[in-house]
């Protein structure tokens, strides 16, 4: 028998595990009514993986009082950052793929951006992008030390229409398309202040964010803000991540929080 | 959501879901998991269902991409795959039992991308094009891929391009 033959015999095998599961209609239906009023009643992250925000949509259930949302004066500027060396991206896509998939194999482009001057040996200053492979993209950030897990890759379609602003929860970065034009990160006892803007993706300037689990709830200074602004400084797209841990596939929560 | 909405969605679980559920356990390798990614789709295609013209195709997408993404977060942790498939079972068992077993445990050692051409393309016996728009790639993707897949079974499984005849007088 040929591979293939044999192949289709092992899947079908496979495929034979698979139970009927009673009420699957009724409770995806169910589901999703849930979800559409849990979008209507906040713009948050910490539930969801990646979080887009229309232009539009920044007025809604948020306080204006609020310490960390006042958008738009006396920004702090940019820090010093390059994209990083043939031998620095292969470097990092060891540590963050080590032991998995070759990248070179599963992604059609890599590339990487660091911070020249982090703020501690323990924040996030290189990112590693992974794509995008047809509606793939990939993130792995790294500590600037060096040493230390690397934030989770993270694989997530690319959406047909590009929003302002997407922010991958716990990467410190995301990216934003026209008519966003600056992108700065905020957190509530901090200045705004721009993040790093490379090829549509932008990078959080401080590397002040970490991933934290179920055992390690969030603690300082929250919410931590991302906005998108046009051209003419128009406020696009505003997330803000209130540091509540949600649910994601893996059993596992990825929030952003102060160090 | 009005009614009409919901007879509509209920009506395409009801035709589609074991399809979509036996697509996910082999995707997956674990029922429960298969469940959950299948149940997950849904309910975004529901959310979703008065905008997506092909509710067929949308929802392969989803389960597609939704699967890779919890294979990537799970791999970030610090579960670490096997390296080798596991040992064969007993050698007086049918040959072609042994590589399908053997077939099953190096599935799991693709990676999502992999995995996915290989189910789409021979189980559900789609057309390249078709599993190109899926997995959003090329059609010189999809083949490349499924290429690359077929080569790494053939490391893992070498006897499975043996005729069996061949693999029984090996095995004697």
């Amino acid at each position: 028998m040929s591979i293939e033959t044999n192949l289709r015999a092992a899947l079908e095998e496979a495929a034979d595990d698979a139970l009927p599961v009673p009420g699957l209609a009724a409770t995806a239906w169910r589901r999703a009514r849930r979800r559409r009023t849990a979008a209507r009643s906040v713009v948050a992250v910490g539930a969801v993986a990646a979080v887009a925000v229309p232009a539009g949509m920044v007025a809604l259930g948020r306080d204006d009082d609020a310490p960390g949302l006042a958008a738009g004066a006396d920004i702090q500027a940019e820090p010093e950052w390059r994209e990083l060396t043939g031998d620095e991206l292969t470097a990092a896509v060891d540590t963050c793929f080590a032991g998995h998939q070759d990248p070179a194999e599963a992604w059609d482009s890599l590339h990487g951006v660091q911070l020249t001057e982090p703020a501690s040996p323990e924040a996030l200053a290189t990112w590693v992008v992974a794509g995008p492979t047809g509606e793939e993209l990939v993130w792995c950030a790294l500590p600037s030390g060096g040493d230390g897990y690397p934030q989770l890759p993270l694989g997530r379609p690319v959406v047909d229409e590009p929003e302002a602003l997407i922010v991958e929860v716990g990467m410190g970065a995301g990216s934003y398309a026209d008519p966003a034009t600056r992108v700065t990160v905020q957190y509530a006892d901090g200045p705004e202040q721009d993040a790093v803007l490379w090829n549509g993706y932008w990078f959080d300037p401080t590397g002040r964010i970490r991933l934290i689990d179920q055992e390690r709830p969030c603690e300082g200074p929250l919410p931590y803000v991302v906005r998108a602004y046009a051209d003419d400084g128009e406020l696009l797209s505003e997330v803000l991540d209130d540091g509540q841990i949600g649910e994601i596939p893996s059993g596992t929560a990825a929030v952003t929080c102060q160090p | 959501m009005d009614a009409a909405a919901e007879r509509e969605f209920t009506e395409f679980v009801a035709a589609r879901s074991t399809a979509l559920l036996r697509v996910a356990v082999v995707l997956t390798g674990d029922r429960h998991r298969a469940e959950d990614l299948v149940q997950g789709a849904l309910a975004k295609l529901a959310g979703r269902w008065w905008t997506v013209d092909d509710p067929g195709a949308y929802v392969r997408r989803i389960i597609y991409h939704d699967h890779a993404r919890w294979w990537r977060r799970r791999s970030a942790r610090s579960e670490v795959l096997g390296a080798t498939v596991p040992e064969q079972p007993q050698a007086d068992r049918a040959v072609d039992a042994v590589r399908r077993l053997d077939l099953r445990s190096a599935l799991r050692l693709l990676g999502p991308r992999q995995r996915a051409v290989l189910v789409l393309r021979y189980l559900e016996d789609l057309p390249e094009a078709e599993v190109a728009e899926i997995m959003g790639c090329s059609v010189g993707t999809v083949r490349s891929q499924a290429h690359r897949a077929l080569a790494r079974l053939r490391t893992l499984v070498p006897e499975l391009d043996e005729r069996t005849d061949d693999v029984e007088e090996l095995r004697r």
